[in-house]
């Protein structure tokens, strides 16, 4: 493959490291330490994907990613050592298409950097659209008539009930089921108690399409009411 | 029971003065009325106190009168004092007749054989009953001499009849040799004195014109030099040389003998009246005597108890004077114009007493005016005066005056100054306060009591004056209506101020209650001359300097905030080189085995500093009250539930037990689900952590009172330390353990229960772990687990 991955972060220490990780991966990781860099850096080399830290001299990361974006649609990861929502919030609002807190782990961050490329080259870059009766919230798609989930346009591997589950919560993103209305509609019958049930469930569903099963972006709890599926 | 003794010496010594002074002046005064009844005098000391009462000059007196009524009874004159049957009275048609045959009277009473010494007799004795003009005519023929002789002759029969059953007084009168009345039965009496029937021991004879007297057989020395002294030592008999007697006197011969010791007599004349007590004037006089020498003894026995409480009053006189110190200062809180009234009261009784009793002679004063004004003044006074007199009569009078006075002088004695301690000081002066307005406030009291005043004495004065003084009534009617008057305009005055007083501290107390309430930027603008015009303005003062406090305070809190957020910024930076090179050494195939157990110990210190960074920045936010909460209404029973299942797999790893009570209802409270997701993850996770091998965690929750109560319970393994803050920062039960806590768990879980509006608690009870998060019910409950079933729209 050989990809070209941009890492920007002016702690040099850690653009080594995750150019280790990419050259791991198979990517080929090229380096700048500021913002001005970056950008260059980006004129000249076919970079495919940008990780880039918020903080950075001469140019910081988010003017960095609002200036690439007048002109290229690259997949754009900020890695920001600021946590907070409000920070994560605004960077995305700049123009990035993911957030990563630091310190970040390296499986989440390779997680992410495969889906993003995949989503980026293999499906064209931007939603395109699947076949007219296709569900799409974010990197994930759902047929509903062939009931198949496909994450990063990769196929995942249900088990009938998490197929019931993911064609209950895809149907009707957004809106929050109580653990007792999940157990009647899939299981057809009514429960005591159901919540652990749902929940190992709705767990197992997380480590399949989630990139982070701790964090989840898609499989949400909300907490003291049911369940629902996040739309981005 | 020495130190109780000690205690109440002093209460001891002031009893014994108190019962000593006033026993004494109850003693003193009773034996002083006795001393006022004189030495000689009937009943007397001398008296009282006789051996016999025959040696008394209340007997000599009875004796005496007795006599004299006797001699009357026998020479057929009229009684002085004892009148005991009906009487014959001059009809209205027969004054007329008196007054115009007026001028016949004397001559025809004369014609008629009467002497001139009988008819100015009757005259005499009608005049003493007020019929005197009357009478100059009435005798204009003999039959009504003879009906005024009748008259006295039933009289004498009369007193024969109430006396006669009295055995105690034996009598026979005669005149001229024949007897005519006696009581003696068939014991007659005679003039020997050896002949007196038993039981007697006192004869009295009276024949020609003087007395012989016997007591006990012997004779008695009646006449003594022959005249005869009012001092009470001698018999009031005739016989003296300045006491003769006329001749028809002298024929009367009166036997009168005295019981030894005299009894009650009793008749029963069931026929007519019942049993009767008669008259018996021997007897009463002898109870009489008993009486007052019991009363006297008594007082002396009184006085000398008095006497003897007061010796052992002085010799507590140490204590005596600390019970003085004592109720000095319970009078010292007495204020001065009540004691003056008091001093006024005591010097003032006496004197009213005995002064108001002339008010006739105050009469003389207001002779001007009309007899019927001076009627009722002198009315007045008197009334006044003889209660005074009853009240100071009452042998406990002079205690209560004394005692007044006692109050008085021990009060001036203890207390320097007493006027310090007043009524004006108290509630009208408005000295020792130093603010315009309290003293504006107190001087406004003061003259609308002093107006109030001003109408109770003037009002008062005027309407006694106007019954008093009948011409000067519309004067005196029109000065009181404009007492009134006065009165109702300093009294509206005071109530219009005080109206706009309240009114201002209605204002102020709502300002205050807004500042409390967090309204820090609109000031509390008054009018200038009103009462609380400074103190708003001081208040304004002080509002913006706690506005300035705040946001300074805020200010502060937001840097802290940014403190330690940066700080955690730059930790974090070293933090992800670290854990990134920590991640690829591990994946490093070629280490040895040492190595890698290094690294292993890397990786999790170095992922416990990332939790800790992390929850520091968090906990700092949420004390700061920076914490973005979002409260929405939950099902807190869901939330556990939810909760436990979601940390499943660790309980099934943990070597623990979790036993959940929840509740199947919802049980609704407004919170950020998160953020409590936080909390009991954290509380049950702790729990797991920390409880003994094979103990159980009880995860419960409750609703009552209006609250919603979530307990987490679990047995500590190791010995939980006492007097530990554990939502204090940095805490943790074992101070040497080095586990993958934080030591922000605890304080945690309380930060972000208070910032959701929840109350955090920790009950350490010996190794029993008890947390408890507790919320407010939500009103609506359930209303919106209803919503979210309600939106459904299955299918797209």
């Amino acid at each position: 493959m050989n990809e070209c991955i941009l890492v920007a972060d002016d702690d040099a220490e850690i653009v080594n490291a995750i150019a280790i990780l990419l050259q791991k991966e198979g990517y080929r990781p090229l380096r700048a330490y500021n913002g001005l860099e970056a950008l260059e850096l980006c004129a000249r080399e076919p970079v495919r994907l940008l990780i880039i830290d918020v903080m950075m001299p001469k140019l910081d990361g988010l003017s960095a990613v609002m200036k690439l974006r007048e002109r290229r649609n690259l997949p754009i990861i900020v890695l920001s050592a600021k946590s907070e929502e409000t920070d994560k919030v605004l960077g995305l609002s700049m123009g990035a298409d993911d957030y990563v807190a630091k310190p970040y782990s390296a499986a989440e961050l390779m997680a992410r950097v495969k889906s993003h490329l995949r989503r980026y080259t293999t499906l064209g870059g931007i939603d395109s659209g699947g076949a007219g009766s296709e569900i799409v919230n974010g990197r994930l798609r759902y047929d509903p008539t062939a009931r198949q989930l496909t994450a990063d346009g990769e196929p995942v591997k249900l088990t009938a009930t998490e197929t019931k589950i993911i064609d209950l919560l895809m149907r009707n993103p957004g809106r929050i089921f109580p653990a007792e209305e999940i157990y009647r509609r899939v299981w057809e019958e009514d429960a005591f108690a159901p919540e652990n049930t749902v929940m190992v469930h709705i767990r197992r569903i997380r480590e399949k399409i989630e990139l982070n099963p701790k964090e989840p972006e898609y499989l949400k709890v909300v907490w003291g009411i049911g369940y629902k599926m996040e739309k981005p | 029971m020495a130190t109780k003794w000690k205690n109440r010496k002093p209460a001891a010594a002031f009893a014994a003065f108190f019962l000593g002074v006033t026993l004494l002046l109850y003693g003193v005064g009773t034996l002083a009325s006795a001393a006022s009844r004189g030495w000689n005098g009937q009943y007397g000391a001398r008296d009282v106190f006789a051996d016999d009462y025959q040696n008394t000059a209340a007997f000599r007196g009875e004796i005496s009168g007795r006599l004299n009524d006797f001699i009357a009874m026998a020479v057929g004159g009229p009684l002085n004092g004892y009148y005991w049957g009906d009487s014959v009275w001059p009809s209205a048609e027969e004054q007329t007749i008196i007054q115009e045959d007026y001028a016949r009277y004397w001559e025809e009473a004369l014609a008629n054989g009467a002497g001139t010494a009988e008819v100015e007799a009757y005259d005499d004795w009608l005049n003493s009953y007020g019929y005197g003009s009357a009478a100059q005519g009435f005798a204009d023929n003999k039959k009504e001499l003879e009906e005024w002789k009748a008259a006295c002759k039933k009289q004498a029969e009369d007193l024969h009849r109430q006396l006669c059953d009295d055995k105690n007084l034996l009598y026979a009168i005669s005149y001229g040799g024949k007897e005519l009345f006696s009581n003696a039965g068939a014991a007659a009496l005679s003039a020997d004195p050896s002949a007196l029937p038993d039981g007697y021991s006192f004869l009295l004879v009276y024949e020609k014109g003087s007395v012989a007297i016997y007591k006990d057989g012997r004779a008695v020395d009646v006449y003594g030099d022959g005249y005869y002294r009012d001092d009470g030592t001698g018999w009031c008999v005739p016989g003296y040389k300045n006491f003769a007697v006329d001749d028809e006197s002298k024929n009367a011969t009166v036997l009168l003998a005295a019981a030894r010791a005299p009894k009650l007599y009793v008749t029963g004349r069931y026929a007519q009246s019942g049993a009767s007590w008669h008259y018996s004037g021997l007897y009463g006089l002898e109870q009489h005597l008993a009486r007052l020498r019991a009363q006297y003894l008594e007082a002396a026995a009184v006085t000398a108890a008095g006497l003897a409480l007061l010796a052992v009053s002085w010799l507590l006189r140490a204590e005596r004077r600390t019970a003085n110190a004592a109720i000095a200062r319970i009078t010292g809180s007495v204020w001065f114009e009540c004691k003056v009234l008091a001093a006024l009261a005591a010097v003032g009784c006496p004197i009213a007493a005995y002064g108001a009793g002339c008010g006739y002679a105050y009469a003389e004063v207001w002779e001007v005016w009309s007899y019927s004004s001076v009627e009722s003044m002198a009315l007045l006074t008197d009334t006044l005066g003889a209660i005074l007199r009853a009240m100071l009569q009452n042998p406990f009078t002079p205690a209560v005056l004394f005692w007044l006075c006692w109050l008085l002088f021990n009060d001036w004695r203890h207390n320097p100054r007493p006027w310090r301690k007043s009524f004006y000081q108290d509630v009208l002066c408005a000295r020792g306060l130093s603010l315009p307005v309290t003293q504006r406030l107190v001087r406004r009291a003061g003259w609308t009591f002093a107006a109030a005043l001003a109408l109770v004495f003037g009002g008062t004065s005027c309407l006694v004056l106007a019954v008093v003084l009948p011409c000067g009534h519309p004067v005196l009617v029109s000065g009181f209506g404009a007492l009134v008057g006065l009165f109702l305009v300093a009294m509206t005055l005071f109530l219009q101020k005080n109206r706009a007083f309240a009114q201002e501290v209605e204002q102020l107390t709502q300002h205050i209650a807004a500042m409390r309430g967090g309204t820090l930027d609109t000031p509390l603008i008054m009018p200038a001359g009103s009462d609380l015009a400074q103190t708003a303005e001081n208040l304004n003062d002080l509002q913006r300097g706690i506005h300035t406090a705040i946001d300074e305070q805020m200010k502060s809190e937001r840097m802290k905030v940014a403190l330690v957020a940066n700080v955690s910024h730059d930790i974090k930076t070293p933090l992800t080189s670290i854990i990134s090179y920590i991640e690829l050494l591990r994946d490093e195939p070629e280490l040895p085995e040492h190595a890698r157990d290094y690294v292993r110990i890397l990786d999790e210190k170095s992922q416990r500093l990332k939790t800790m960074v992390q929850d520091v920045f968090e906990v700092s936010k949420a004390a700061s009250g920076e914490l973005p909460v979002k409260p929405e209404p939950l099902d807190f029973a869901k939330l556990l539930r939810q909760t436990l299942a979601d940390m499943s797999e660790r309980i099934a790893q943990s070597p623990v037990t979790v036993k959940e009570e929840l509740p199947e209802k919802a049980v609704m409270i407004v919170a950020d689900g998160q953020r409590m997701y936080r909390v009991f993850q954290n509380l049950i996770g702790n729990a797991l952590q920390y409880s003994l091998e094979g103990s159980r965690v009880y995860v419960t929750l409750r609703a009552e009172d209006g609250r919603a109560v979530a307990v987490v319970r679990n047995t500590s393994r190791d010995e939980i330390p006492a007097g530990v803050d554990f939502t204090a920062r940095f805490v943790r039960g074992d101070e040497s353990r080095t586990d993958g806590g934080s030591g922000l768990g605890l304080s945690i879980a309380s930060s972000f229960t208070e910032a959701c509006g929840g109350k955090f608690s920790i009950a350490p009870v010996a190794d029993l772990f008890t947390a408890t998060v507790s919320f407010p019910l939500a009103r609506q409950n359930g209303a919106v687990a209803k919503t979210a079933e309600s939106r459904d729209f299955c299918g797209q």
